[in-house]
């Protein structure tokens, strides 16, 4: 997958998954994301439901409102012609909201079995959308998932200190 | 009340389109004064949205009110049939022998596991294809067995997750059942008790008050309510999850909250609750995104997602028995316009 990427694509896929590891050491899930529109980041964000308390604050929807404060009702006409790279495919909550928002393009990294909302568990079908957005998946996955890794790791009050340590992404 | 899971698993070849459950309770608006204000207040509210003024007349004091709520539940249990397959079974003229027999067989296979063994007739199943029933059979090495006794019965294929389909599977064959109390409530209606038909008024009423609105219910007060804004993806479920106040401690999320939405939330927003971890979702209207009502892909079944909620539609009837407030069919689940 990694083929079809321009060396703008690589730089913004770095942005997004340095975003996540900023969330990684925030103690967060590992989440990252960036809004670029004609090669220029427009927004970003990563996750921050701990810091919150709102477990609606995964990374795309804080890019969003960042977005939203910043641009107002011009950042709809935006996100409509947006290429999003996250570090993650995003969940159903938010590949429901890049539908809706009509993005052009998403390239995320490692596929969410759980909660994926792209193609894994949720898909435009079943929330009534068109299937629109043109998707490249699988980006960088081995380093989406050591992070992954480390935060539930990191997690576990029973696991050795040694293993606690935030291990260094996969390049 | 324990979370409960509502998909069982798909029953094979169960088909049975008019398998529904609908539970309603008549009212007499006068017989209440304090239930007529609500419904009045409730109705008159309505007007200033969309429903026609013709209609709204109708709800004086003699009206008829009906009020349902419509458990949105998994087609494995709102089913009525149930699939059968074909077992060898062996008849025995000497009934004496069942023990013996029974001792000198194997277990049945894994998927067989909810038969009992022996009939109401006092046959005993012995094997799923005719050719492996006669093997077991000649290994028996038992004079009062021949296997000119074998016949072919049919059995249910699947263990009944509900009362309604052990009625049904017992018919056929004898089989186990374990009752789940909290699905035959839903099932027959008498979870609905005075004491939660009074809350759903209560806070149906207050959500269609506040237009297109959204409140989520914790411990019997408001934790954070929430209507449509002009931000990118300010649906009424956003909204309220946003204003929600910061929350520290063991108080996590909006865990066991009851959510009341005039509109049926679309995948963001059903979603959106999952994550806020809710016990159950009262909403008014079905809307054209909405990813719950029976006829797409009703996301708080999805076996793969880790947290579900009970969902139940909520409908208020004048006496014509037109449905006040399911009568938009462009019902969106949306952010200000």
């Amino acid at each position: 997958m990694s083929d079809e990427l321009d060396d703008n694509d690589r730089r913004f896929l770095e942005c997004a998954f340095n975003l996540a590891q900023e969330a990684l050491d925030g103690d967060e899930v590992p989440v990252g994301c960036v809004f670029v529109v004609d090669g220029k980041e427009i927004g970003k964000g990563r996750n921050r439901v701990n810091e919150t308390g709102d477990p609606t604050r995964h990374a795309e929807m804080v890019a969003v409102t960042e977005m939203w404060k910043k641009y107002g009702e011009e950042c709809k006409d935006f996100l409509r012609r947006a290429v999003l790279y996250v570090s993650l495919e995003p969940c159903i909550m938010c590949s429901s909201a890049m539908y809706q928002l009509g993005i052009r393009k998403m390239v995320y990294g490692a596929e969410n079995p759980r909660f994926g909302g792209v193609r894994s568990v949720g898909n435009a079908e079943k929330y009534r959308m068109e299937d629109n957005i043109q998707i490249v998946s699988n980006v960088w996955s081995d380093r989406s998932v050591a992070m992954l890794k480390s935060f539930y790791e990191k997690q576990n009050p029973f696991a050795p200190p040694e293993k606690r340590k935030t291990k260094k992404p996969k390049q | 009340m324990h979370m409960m899971r509502m998909r069982h698993g798909k029953m094979g070849g169960v088909t049975d389109a008019s398998c529904r459950t609908l539970f309603s309770i008549f009212f007499t608006t006068c017989q209440t004064p304090q239930f007529q204000a609500i419904v009045n207040n409730c109705f008159s509210k309505k007007m200033t949205m969309d429903a026609p003024p013709s209609k709204i007349r109708k709800l004086d004091c003699s009206s008829v009110t009906k009020l349902e709520v419509h458990p949105i539940l998994d087609p494995a249990l709102t089913c009525e049939t149930i699939a059968s397959t074909s077992f060898q079974a062996l008849n025995l003229v000497n009934k004496q022998v069942i023990g013996q027999i029974i001792g000198g067989l194997n277990e049945l296979p894994e998927s067989f596991q909810h038969l009992k063994r022996v009939g109401k007739d006092g046959s005993v199943l012995i094997s799923e294809t005719e050719e492996s029933a006669k093997q077991i059979i000649i290994g028996l090495k038992n004079d009062d067995v021949r296997i000119e006794d074998l016949k072919t019965v049919l059995v249910p294929s699947k263990k009944p997750s509900t009362r309604r389909q052990f009625e049904v599977s017992k018919l056929l064959w004898s089989t186990a059942f374990h009752p789940n109390h909290d699905v035959e409530k839903l099932l027959d209606g008498s979870f609905l008790t005075d004491s939660l038909r009074e809350y759903v008024i209560r806070y149906t009423q207050r959500v269609i008050e506040m237009g297109d609105g959204c409140i989520a219910v914790q411990s019997n007060s408001v934790l954070s309510s929430g209507c449509p804004s002009t931000h990118p993806l300010g649906h009424p479920v956003m909204e309220m999850v946003r204003n929600l106040q910061k929350r520290t401690g063991s108080d996590y999320l909006g865990t066991g909250s009851d959510v009341f939405l005039v509109n049926e939330p679309c995948a963001m927003c059903s979603m959106a609750l999952v994550h806020f971890r809710i016990k159950r979702l009262f909403y008014v209207r079905n809307s054209k995104n909405g990813v719950l009502k029976d006829d797409g892909w009703q996301l708080h079944l999805e076996p793969s997602i880790n947290h579900h909620y009970e969902v139940f539609r909520v409908n208020i009837h004048d006496e014509s028995g037109s449905n006040l407030d399911n009568v938009d069919s462009n019902s969106l689940c949306t952010l200000a316009k």
